[in-house]
């Protein structure tokens, strides 16, 4: 070895010597590299949840088209737990006249979405394995969405506080027995096993497009409009005879016509019990969307349904402690990098109604999907 | 490799590793070594489903170390390009008292070698890697590390004659 290279073999050495590293350092930078990874790894399930938030939502909201009678179809499709599959009698006739489909169940979900399955809340994992061929199918009046927007829309409009319905959003109620099936096997240990999600019969299908539309301009974080570890109501359960959602207003109308506004869309980790573990924000202005992107059922792949971190229940670990998110870059984020363990979680579409905000109370609105982060 | 016995790993790794990656990424110019050093970390942990054994995974923090700290002092020279970077804090008369040796000159020199000269110098006479490892390590031939061996001797032995002018 040269002179040259024993100099510089001395100066790494001593330049070893010189670096400072605090010896719990490593322990820090594992924690957070495990944080990271794990953020990772629920950023690869993070699209199957937002495909089933977005199927549930597609559900519940094509529901509601449908049963606003956009196409002059004045028919309503009541989402009721305790009512069987029949499909109610149509006032109208799309104007296409495209055959309807009156049997669509939530067991039309796609449960093969790659990652979420939806289960039976209180299941084995290992059991809810979804089933390929169980991916929906939709009907030939798919597509009655648009289509409906050029028909016919009927003319009597409801109120809401003073507030007039648009002319063009027809309310009906009706007393025919919900459209809705039961989704088999599925239950939150609330409400009831009915978790169907909203239908039209009129529509037919679960509308894919014409919901998510209606992305939110401004959000609103759900934290605090459901309390964390409180029972998640079906939004069957409490607004029986689900009937109409009409115009720009996005309400949720029960059989006897009390508005109820949607104030939000969300999507909640729920417990094996049904009980909020942590929420996301959703759709905030769902309350004034206009009534043309719903009404034309238009989807525009840039306008998924938003979510973002935002609950984090303090009072709660581990489940509790991690929030969905989507766009702009967010992943699911642990505040304080608390770390989401690996494991199954079960999550579920929520929506908020209520008169405003204050009062506002959140409901579960479809199946519960199961969900794994590893 | 499951998840926990991944994670076992990683902390093995970092308990055994993590100073002496820190270090590598500094002699090779990195002005934030353990920065480095943790992406390496990060980037493991997020590959652990392709991790072999505890010998793959320091080969691969290694090579991650490496390539980072290329990015980082390639993104340091572009900074330099475009405006004088604040100059370091200049030792006090009692660290120039203290310091007898001329390992900081060296290391000095060093640091404004072409960077495959510093990492091949590094490599081999501060991680006493045979010249196939750094071969595989920096993705070239072996002979052509030896040819930056020896330059990179020559080149550092001029700047330091220079100083000492």
């Amino acid at each position: 070895m040269t002179d040259l290279e024993k100099r510089l073999a001395a100066a790494f050495s001593e330049r070893d010597q010189q670096i400072e590293v605090d010896p719990e350092a490593w322990q820090t930078h594992l924690q957070m590299a495990q944080a990271v990874s794990r953020s990772s790894a629920v950023r690869r399930w993070r699209s199957p949840v937002l495909v089933a938030a977005a199927v549930v939502s597609l559900g519940l909201l094509g529901g509601i088209l449908g049963q606003t009678g956009l196409a002059g179809l004045g028919t309503v499709s009541p989402a009721g737990p305790d009512h069987g599959s029949v499909a109610p009698a149509p006032t109208s006739s799309p104007a296409d006249g495209a055959p309807r489909s009156t049997s669509t169940t939530s067991q039309d979900i796609p449960p093969s979405v790659t990652g979420s399955v939806p289960g039976p809340a209180s299941s084995d994992p290992s059991t809810t394995a979804p089933s390929a061929d169980t991916s929906p199918a939709l009907p030939p009046s798919v597509s009655s969405v648009s289509s409906a927007s050029s028909a016919p829309l009927s003319s009597e409009p409801g109120t809401h506080g003073g507030k007039k319905f648009p002319p063009a959003a027809e309310l009906t109620t009706t007393s025919a027995p919900p459209s809705l099936t039961s989704s088999p096997g599925v239950g939150t240990g609330i409400g009831n096993d009915h978790e169907g999600v909203v239908r039209s019969s009129d529509v037919g299908t679960w509308s894919r497009e014409g919901t998510t539309t209606t992305a939110a301009s401004g959000q609103i974080l759900l934290t605090g409009m459901i309390p964390c570890g409180e029972p998640l109501p079906d939004v069957h359960s409490v607004v029986p005879n689900l009937t109409v959602e009409a115009g720009p207003d996005g309400y949720l109308v029960n059989d006897v016509r009390q508005p109820l506004p949607v104030l939000a869309v969300g999507f909640a980790i729920v417990t094996a019990d049904g009980r909020i573990a942590s929420v996301t924000s959703g759709h905030a202005e769902l309350a004034t969307v206009t009534a043309e992107p719903l009404q034309q059922g238009r989807s525009s792949p840039d306008h998924q349904m938003p979510l973002r971190p935002t609950a984090w229940c303090p009072e709660m670990t581990g489940l509790a402690s991690t929030a969905a998110s989507h766009g702009q870059g967010q992943v699911f984020r642990t505040p304080n990098q608390v770390q989401l363990p690996p494991g199954y979680y079960r999550a579920t579409t929520v929506v908020l109604l209520g008169e405003d905000l204050a009062h506002a109370r959140a409901y579960r609105a479809g199946d519960i999907w199961q969900l794994w982060s590893g | 490799m499951t998840g926990s016995a991944h994670d076992e790993l990683c902390a093995a790794l970092f308990a055994e590793h993590f100073r002496g990656l820190v270090v590598l990424a500094d002699l090779l110019g990195a002005d934030d070594a353990e920065n480095v050093v943790q992406e390496a970390f990060l980037r493991l942990h997020a590959a652990r489903s392709r991790l072999r054994d505890a010998v793959a995974a320091h080969a691969y923090l290694r090579r991650i170390v490496i390539n980072l700290t290329r990015t980082r002092v390639r993104h340091l020279q572009m900074a330099r390009t475009r405006g004088p970077l604040p100059d370091p804090p200049a030792d006090g008369p009692e660290d120039l008292a203290v310091s007898r040796s001329d390992g900081p000159i060296v290391v000095q020199a060093l640091h404004r070698l072409a960077p495959r000269y510093r990492e091949a110098l590094v490599l081999r006479y501060w991680m006493s890697l045979p010249e196939k490892e750094i071969a595989r390590l920096m993705g070239v031939s072996a002979g052509t590390v030896k040819s930056h061996l020896s330059r990179g001797l020559d080149a550092l032995r001029t700047l330091l004659e220079e100083h000492v002018g």
